[in-house]
C-alpha cells in the first residue's frame, strides 16, 4: 500500500471542473512536485486534497482517508502552506509559529515552553533566527513564506502540502527550501507534495513530478531516471517548445537544466554537444 | 501598505462623527431656547390676565358665560394665524377639518363640532370624542402631524382647515386648491390663548371663545386667592415616557403646579425640554409629592414599589398620583388645562380646597363647554 | 530625525506598561466616577452609616461606576474581536447586527411592555435575534466565508433598522417615540445595583471566555483554508467566538442604550499603541473602553444640570484620540 493515495479526484469552482478524475500515489520519503501552466489545477488539486474545496474521489494518508476528518485530525496528519498566508493582523513572527501546534493544543490550553524552543528551532532552521519578535507583517514576502515554512514543519505533520512555495523567494533561498524539503522528508515515514513555479528547481529536486496536462489528464516523470527526450517531449506539453540538458555542478554532482526554445524551432533537433555552464 | 487604506476609512469616518455629534448638540440648544422663549413670554402674560380674570369674575360669579356679547365676526375677516400668516376668510366657514388633537377639542368647546368633516388620526385615543360627541369617531381621517394625507384632506372640500404649526409645508398645496388654512402653535398657556382667540374670530365664536378663556382666568384668579399664604409643597413631575424625564420651570406642566399650589422640584432645571434626569437627582431633590403625567406609560405602582425611591418623602409617604386622563390630558395645552391646576390643588392642599369642590368646578366645564357631567363617567 | 530611525521611534514601553498605567488611570477616574454626582454625599454621612447615603452610595453611584467600567471594558473587548475576527478594522458590533438588534428589541419592549427591567430583556433578545439571524442565513454558504457573513449582518442590520422604524411610526411621538429616541442615544442615568447584576455577571463570564480563547481568535484571523488546515473547526469556532462577543455587547447595550464609537475606537487604539495582536493588547483595549466610557459619563451627568447621552461624549473624547494616534502613527512610518 502506497503512504499516500489520490484516486478519482475531481473538483472545480462554481460547477466548472478545473480537474477530473485525477488519480495518483505517493510513496513515504518522497518530494512530488506537481507541475503545470497557470490555472492547469495545480492550487485546485491541492486544496482538494485538503479538503477546503469540495470535490469528489478520495485521498488517503496510510489507509486513513481524509474526507471524513475533522479539521483537527487532519491538522496533525497534514501541513498546508498556501500561496500566501491570510493573516494580515500584526502579530509576532514567534506567534506565527506557534499556531502550527494548534492541532496538539486543547481549546483553550496555550503553546508549552517546549513548544517555543521547538519553534525558535524552526526559525533558526528556516534562516529566521532573531526574527522571532519582528512583526509578521513588517517581514518581506519572501520572509512571510519562510515564516510560514517554519509554522509547517514544527507542527509535526506527516504529509506536506505546499503551494509555489518558492514563487516570492530569491534565488538563493529557492534552494535553500528545497533543501529544507528534501531533509524533512527523509527524517521519517514523511512526504512532500509541493506545486512548483520553477521547472528546474522540480526537476533536481523533486523525486517525482506530476504534469498536469489537461482536466483529467496527468503524466508522471521520474526525473532521475527517464530519458531526457521522453521529459522534453512531456514537459513541452506545458512549456511549448523547450531544451533540456545536463550540466555539471563544479563538484561534479548532474543537474538538469531547461531552456526555453524559439516556439517555430519545435520540431528542430536538440544540440546534444551543446555545452552550458 | 494595505494598512493605509483602512485608516483613511477612519478618517473620514471620524469627521461624520463629529459633524453628527455637533449637530446633536446645535439641535438640543435649538430646543433650549424654543423653551426658555415661552416661559419668559407666559410669565409676562400673568399680569395682565389675572386683572380680566378679577373684571370677569365681579361681572359673573355664577357662571363662565360672558354677560356682555362679543361682536360676532363680520365677514370678509382678515386674521393673523400662529405662523404669522395674513389670511382673509370671505364667509363663515360651513365645513371644517381639523388635523390637530387641540384644535379639535376647541372646536367641540366652542359648539362647532357638527361643523367638521374630518379629524386627525387616531381620534380613538382621545376619550373626550366619546364623552361630548361620539359622531366625531366615524369622521374621516386627515392623517398624524407625521403622516398628513393631502389628498383626503382636500376630497372633504372643507370651508377651512386647522393644522399644527408642524404641517406648514402642506399649506401651500391647499392655498392652491382654493382652501383657506390657519396654523396653530398652542405650546404654552400664552399661545393657547392667542389659539383660541384666533379660532373664535376666524369662525365666528368669538364670544364662546371668550367664556372659554374667562373660564381658566377665573379659576387661576380663585386658586392663587384661595392659595395665598399656603406652604408650597414640592412636586415632581413625572414625564410620559419615564418617571426619570420631568419639566423644568420653563414648561407648561410648571405653570400648572405653581397654580395649585406647589413648587416644581426640577425648577432648577431652566434650559431644557423634557429632561432626562437621575435617582440620585431625584433622590437629592427629595420631592413631597410625585405627580405622574396623565398619559404615562407607567403606574403610581411602579413608582411606589421603585426599590431604587426607597427614603425619597413622596414615596415613604405614598403621596405618588397620576394627573387623571379620563376625558383630556390636562398637563398638556388643550383648552382644559386649568383642570389640571383644580385637581393639582385638592391632591396638595385638600384641607384649603376640598376634592368635593374641585369636582364641581370639573363637572361645570365639561357641562358648559362639552355638554356632559365628568364625574358621571 | 523621527524617520531617519524608525524602529527609535517606537517606544520601548511594552503591553505590560501600558496596561499598567492604563489601569492606573481608570482607577483614578473610577474614584472621581465615585465622587460625581447629584446626591450630596459626604464622607462624614457615609462613615457614620447614613442609611441613606450608604444606599446611594452602592446601589447607585457605585453602580453606575461598575457598568461604566465593565461597560466600556466589554465593547472594547467585543471590539477586539469582531475587529480580528472579520479581519477589518472598521468593524464594530454593527457589522453582525448587534447594535440595530437591540435597538428594535428595546422599541418594541417601549412599545408592547413595560419596564425597564423589560426593555432590557427586550433588547437583550432583539440582538442575540439578529446576531442568530445573521449567523443562520450565513450558515447558508457552505464554504463558510467571512464575507457571507458581513452580508448577512447588513442584510439583518437593515431588517432590524426597517423593523425600528415601523415601530416608531406606530409610537405615540410625545412618549414612546421620545423614549426609544433617548434610548438609542445611551445613558447610565437608570441604573441601580437591582438592575444590573445578572448583566454584569453574564458579560464578565464573557469576558472571560473571551480571554481564554485570545489564542483561536487570532487563528481566526488567517484565510479559511489556511485556519482549518491549522486543526480550527473554523465555522463552530467563529460561531462560539461570535456569540460570546455578541453577549458581552448585549447585556452592556441592552442596560445603557447604544453607545457609539467605543467598540471601535478602544481596540484600534490598543493596537496602534502596541502594534501587536496578543492577549496584552486585547486588555488594553478594554481598559481603554473601560477609561473612555467612564469618562464619558462622567461628563454626561455632571456637565449640565440634566442627564446627556452618553454616546455624545464617547464620541467627543474618542475622536481626537484617534486622531493623535493616525498623526503619531503617521510620522513613525
Amino acid at each position: 500500500m502506497s503512504f499516500f493515495t489520490v484516486s478519482d479526484l475531481s473538483a472545480g469552482y462554481g460547477g466548472r471542473s478545473v480537474i477530473e478524475k485525477l488519480s495518483f500515489h505517493l510513496e513515504e520519503g518522497c518530494v512530488l512536485g506537481i507541475l503545470g501552466a497557470n490555472g492547469s489545477g495545480k492550487t485546485t488539486l491541492l486544496k482538494a486534497i485538503c479538503g477546503i474545496l469540495p470535490h469528489g474521489g478520495s485521498c488517503a494518508l496510510e489507509g486513513i482517508p481524509l474526507d471524513g476528518l475533522s479539521p483537527r485530525k487532519l491538522a496533525r496528519l497534514c501541513g498546508y502552506i498556501p500561496q500566501r498566508s491570510g493573516i494580515s493582523i500584526d502579530i509576532s513572527v514567534l506567534d506565527v509559529v506557534l499556531m502550527g501546534f494548534n492541532p496538539q493544543l486543547g481549546l483553550l490550553e496555550a503553546p508549552s515552553p517546549k513548544m517555543k524552543q521547538d519553534a525558535l528551532r524552526a526559525l533558526e532552521l528556516t534562516g529566521l533566527a532573531g526574527m522571532a519578535g519582528k512583526n509578521y507583517l513588517h517581514l518581506s514576502e519572501g520572509q512571510k513564506q519562510l515564516c510560514i515554512l517554519a509554522r509547517t514543519l514544527a507542527s509535526g505533520s506527516r504529509l506536506l502540502l505546499l503551494d509555489e512555495p518558492e514563487s516570492s523567494l530569491d534565488f538563493r533561498y529557492r534552494y535553500r527550501m528545497l533543501e529544507l524539503l528534501r531533509d524533512w522528508t527523509a527524517k521519517g515515514r514523511r512526504a512532500v507534495l509541493t506545486s512548483l513555479h520553477d521547472p528546474s528547481l522540480a526537476l533536481n529536486y523533486c523525486d517525482r513530478l506530476l504534469l498536469l496536462t489537461g482536466p483529467d489528464t496527468c503524466r508522471l516523470l521520474l526525473p532521475g531516471s527517464d530519458p531526457l527526450e521522453k521529459m522534453e517531449k512531456e514537459l513541452s506539453l506545458i512549456y511549448g517548445s523547450i531544451s533540456l540538458h545536463r550540466c555539471r555542478e563544479r563538484n561534479g554532482a548532474e543537474r538538469l537544466v531547461m531552456l526555453k526554445e524559439k516556439e517555430e524551432e519545435i520540431n528542430a533537433g536538440r544540440d546534444e554537444n551543446h555545452i552550458c555552464g | 501598505m494595505f494598512r493605509k487604506k483602512p485608516k483613511k476609512l477612519l478618517c473620514v469616518l471620524l469627521v461624520l462623527t463629529l459633524l453628527l455629534s455637533l449637530t446633536a448638540c446645535g439641535q438640543t440648544t435649538a430646543e433650549d431656547t424654543a423653551a426658555a422663549t415661552t416661559a419668559a413670554g407666559a410669565e409676562t402674560e400673568a399680569a395682565p390676565t389675572e386683572e380680566t380674570q378679577t373684571q370677569a369674575q365681579t361681572e359673573a360669579p355664577e357662571t363662565g358665560a360672558p354677560e356682555v356679547a362679543e361682536p360676532a365676526s363680520s365677514y370678509p375677516v382678515t386674521v393673523t394665524d400662529q405662523a404669522g400668516r395674513e389670511v382673509t376668510i370671505e364667509e363663515e366657514p360651513q365645513t371644517l377639518v381639523s388635523g390637530y388633537y387641540i384644535s379639535t377639542s376647541l372646536l367641540i368647546a366652542l359648539d362647532l363640532d357638527e361643523k367638521l368633516v374630518g379629524i386627525e388620526a387616531k381620534a380613538d385615543t382621545r376619550p373626550i370624542y366619546q364623552l361630548s360627541d361620539p359622531a366625531l369617531l366615524e369622521l374621516p381621517s386627515v392623517g398624524t402631524a407625521k403622516e398628513f394625507d393631502l389628498e383626503g384632506c382636500a376630497a372633504l372640500e372643507p370651508d377651512l382647515v386647522i393644522l399644527p404649526l408642524k404641517l406648514q409645508s402642506v399649506v401651500e398645496s391647499l392655498e392652491a386648491l382654493d382652501i383657506d388654512v390657519l396654523l396653530i402653535n398652542p405650546e404654552n398657556q400664552e399661545l393657547l390663548e392667542e389659539t383660541i382667540r384666533l379660532i373664535g374670530e376666524a369662525t365666528n365664536t368669538s364670544d364662546r371663545a371668550q367664556a372659554l378663556l374667562d373660564f381658566s382666568a377665573r379659576e387661576e384668579a380663585r386658586l392663587a386667592e384661595e392659595l395665598a399664604g399656603a406652604e408650597t409643597p414640592s412636586v415632581y413631575l413625572a414625564g410620559n415616557s419615564d418617571f426619570l424625564s420631568t419639566a423644568g420651570d420653563a414648561m407648561y406642566q410648571s405653570d400648572m403646579i405653581r397654580m395649585a399650589g406647589g413648587v416644581n422640584a426640577a425648577a432648577e432645571l431652566t434650559d431644557t425640554y423634557w429632561a432626562e434626569i437621575s435617582y440620585e437627582q431625584l433622590l437629592a431633590w427629595n420631592p413631597e409629592y410625585i405627580i405622574l403625567a396623565s398619559d404615562a406609560s407607567y403606574t403610581t405602582e411602579d413608582v411606589l414599589t421603585d426599590p431604587n425611591l426607597a427614603g425619597c418623602q413622596a414615596v415613604e409617604n405614598g403621596s405618588v398620583y397620576q394627573i387623571p386622563g379620563n376625558a383630556e390630558a390636562w398637563d398638556s395645552p388643550v383648552p382644559s388645562g386649568i383642570l389640571g391646576s383644580v385637581w393639582l390643588s385638592s391632591v396638595l392642599h385638600p384641607e384649603i380646597c376640598p376634592q368635593e369642590d374641585s369636582m364641581a368646578v370639573i363637572d361645570e366645564f365639561y357641562e358648559t363647554f362639552y355638554g356632559f357631567t365628568y364625574s358621571e363617567q | 530625525m523621527n524617520s531617519m530611525k524608525p524602529s527609535m521611534a517606537l517606544p520601548t514601553v511594552n503591553s505590560k506598561h501600558l496596561c499598567a498605567a492604563g489601569a492606573a488611570l481608570l482607577a483614578a477616574l473610577a474614584v472621581v466616577s465615585l465622587l460625581t454626582g447629584k446626591y450630596p454625599l459626604t464622607l462624614e454621612g457615609l462613615l457614620a452609616g447614613d442609611e441613606m447615603q450608604l444606599r446611594v452610595f452602592w446601589n447607585l453611584r457605585a453602580s453606575r461606576t461598575a457598568v461604566g467600567i465593565v461597560g466600556g471594558f466589554a465593547l472594547g473587548i467585543a471590539g477586539f474581536v469582531y475587529q480580528t475576527v472579520f479581519r477589518n478594522p472598521l468593524a464594530s458590533p454593527d457589522v453582525i447586527g448587534v447594535s440595530s438588534g437591540a435597538s428594535a428589541g428595546a422599541a418594541a419592549g417601549i412599545l408592547f411592555l413595560s419596564g425597564a427591567a423589560q426593555v432590557t430583556l427586550a433588547s437583550f433578545a432583539g440582538a442575540l435575534a439578529a446576531v442568530g439571524l445573521a449567523l443562520a442565513l450565513s450558515a447558508l454558504d457552505k464554504a463558510g466565508r467571512h464575507s457571507t457573513i458581513v452580508l448577512a449582518g447588513i442584510a439583518v442590520h437593515s431588517l432590524a433598522q426597517t423593523v425600528l422604524m415601523c415601530l416608531k411610526l406606530t409610537a405615540d411621538p410625545e412618549r414612546e417615540l421620545a423614549s426609544i429616541e433617548y434610548w438609542i442615544m445611551g445613558s447610565l442615568n437608570a441604573i441601580s445595583g437591582y438592575s444590573i447584576k445578572g448583566n454584569l455577571i453574564l458579560c464578565l463570564l464573557c469576558i472571560a471566555v473571551l480571554f481564554l480563547m485570545h489564542r483561536q481568535i487570532l487563528l481566526l484571523s488567517a484565510e479559511e483554508g489556511e485556519a482549518r488546515m491549522l486543526g480550527v473547526s473554523v465555522g463552530r469556532l467563529r460561531l462560539a467566538v461570535l456569540l460570546a462577543a455578541t453577549l458581552t455587547v448585549a447585556s452592556i447595550v441592552s442596560l445603557s442604550g447604544l453607545i457609539s464609537f467605543v467598540g471601535l475606537l478602544a481596540p484600534h487604539g490598543a493596537r496602534m499603541l502596541t502594534h501587536r495582536n496578543d492577549a496584552g493588547t486585547m486588555l488594553l483595549g478594554g481598559l481603554l473602553g473601560g477609561i473612555i466610557l467612564t469618562a464619558a459619563d462622567i461628563l454626561a451627568r455632571s456637565v449640565s444640570s440634566v442627564e446627556l447621552p452618553v454616546s455624545i461624549f464617547t464620541s467627543l473624547l474618542g475622536a481626537p484620540f484617534l486622531i493623535y494616534l493616525i498623526v503619531r502613527g503617521r510620522k513613525e512610518t
